[in-house]
């Protein structure tokens, strides 16, 4: 086989396992750091498909500002939690 | 009466299916590769066939821009940009609604220390700059206004993790959000107005490959950069903000 089909077999099968590991971790920020790292994988996979327009939208996106939205939320859901509030 | 309503949306459900399956319009070409719709996308010889394209040679295409999914994306179906903004403000306002508008800026845990606030304050001005590179190049090289937009997004929130930027600033983002998008509409009126299509490209198209080409195509570009980037730094922000106790 070339060397490029078995980077790309080598590439998904860590996308497979990232996206194993998301679904599979038991605490809240693994899964999205899961989620995060899903998504700068992607980034390649849509580099290797010749889409660099979707790429960048995807790294910041999918890898930043989501996982920005999602720690912040965390972080609000703990402190309400801690102070024993409803909301 | 609500079995009614419902066998009747039911009954056009069907008969619309009826009709897409009867009227094929497509039914004049066959399915050859030169015979496609984005095909003729790719030649810019959907009104006229221009001949080859030379990239920094063609002039006055009816489209100019260099970047073919930009073309399609803001000339060739740029109604349905408006719609995909359009969405994105919808989304920002519910956002507004439901996390209880303008609280205090949350405390992080952290207590920013000297190298996060000045690299911050250092890094933010590269991404800024990449940010509004991408949106003013974006109907050359790939990019366009969404990413744009989001880059500038995220520079926000780098100086904001940092604890650099503070809530009476974002009034500014929100006036920067409504009078581009505003402009934007604005722009499509002007097409209405002088060429008799909505979003019609008004301006000469230049030659391929040049900063200053393809008419309106910059200009709206730089209007939906700016819209998305405020948007975004809003929705960022209020993610930002906690609720205050009464």
């Amino acid at each position: 086989m070339e060397f490029e089909k078995v980077m790309i077999m080598v590439f998904s099968l860590c996308m497979l396992a990232v996206a194993w590991f998301t679904i599979e971790a038991q605490e809240y920020i693994d899964n999205v750091i899961g989620g995060s790292l899903l998504g700068l994988l992607s980034v390649i996979g849509f580099i290797i498909l010749q889409a660099p327009d979707v790429a960048i939208t995807a790294a910041v996106i999918g890898s930043g500002i989501t996982t920005a939205m999602f720690v912040l939320t965390m972080i609000k859901i703990n402190k309400t939690r801690a102070r024993g509030g409803k909301r | 009466m609500k079995k009614i309503f419902v066998l009747g949306l039911m009954l056009l459900l069907v008969i619309g299916i009826y009709q897409l399956a009867v009227y094929d319009p497509l039914h004049e070409r066959t399915m050859a590769f030169e015979d496609r719709d984005s095909q003729a996308y790719l030649d810019r010889s959907v009104n006229g066939d221009p001949g080859e394209v030379v990239f920094g040679k063609s002039t006055n295409l009816e489209d100019g821009a260099a970047n073919t999914v930009a073309a399609i994306v803001v000339d060739y179906r740029s109604f349905d940009t408006l719609g995909e903004v359009t969405v994105l403000f919808i989304s920002s306002l519910g956002v507004a609604f439901l996390s209880g508008g303008f609280g205090k800026t949350i405390r992080l845990k952290h207590k920013p220390g000297f190298v996060l606030r000045y690299g911050a304050r250092f890094v933010f001005g590269i991404i800024l700059v990449f940010g509004a590179y991408m949106f003013l190049h974006g109907h050359i090289t790939p990019g366009g206004g969404f990413p744009g937009g989001a880059i500038i997004a995220a520079s926000a929130l780098v100086l904001s993790l940092a604890g650099e930027i503070s809530g009476e600033k974002m009034k500014a983002f929100k006036i920067l959000e409504g009078a581009a998008g505003t402009l934007y509409v604005l722009t499509g009126i002007v097409g209405l107005y002088m060429a008799g299509f909505f979003m019609q490209n008004v301006l000469p198209s230049g030659i391929v490959g040049h900063l200053f080409s393809a008419g309106i195509m910059p200009l709206i570009y730089l209007l939906i950069g700016l819209k998305v980037g405020s948007e975004l730094t809003g929705i960022l922000d209020y993610f930002l903000r906690e609720e205050v106790e009464s």
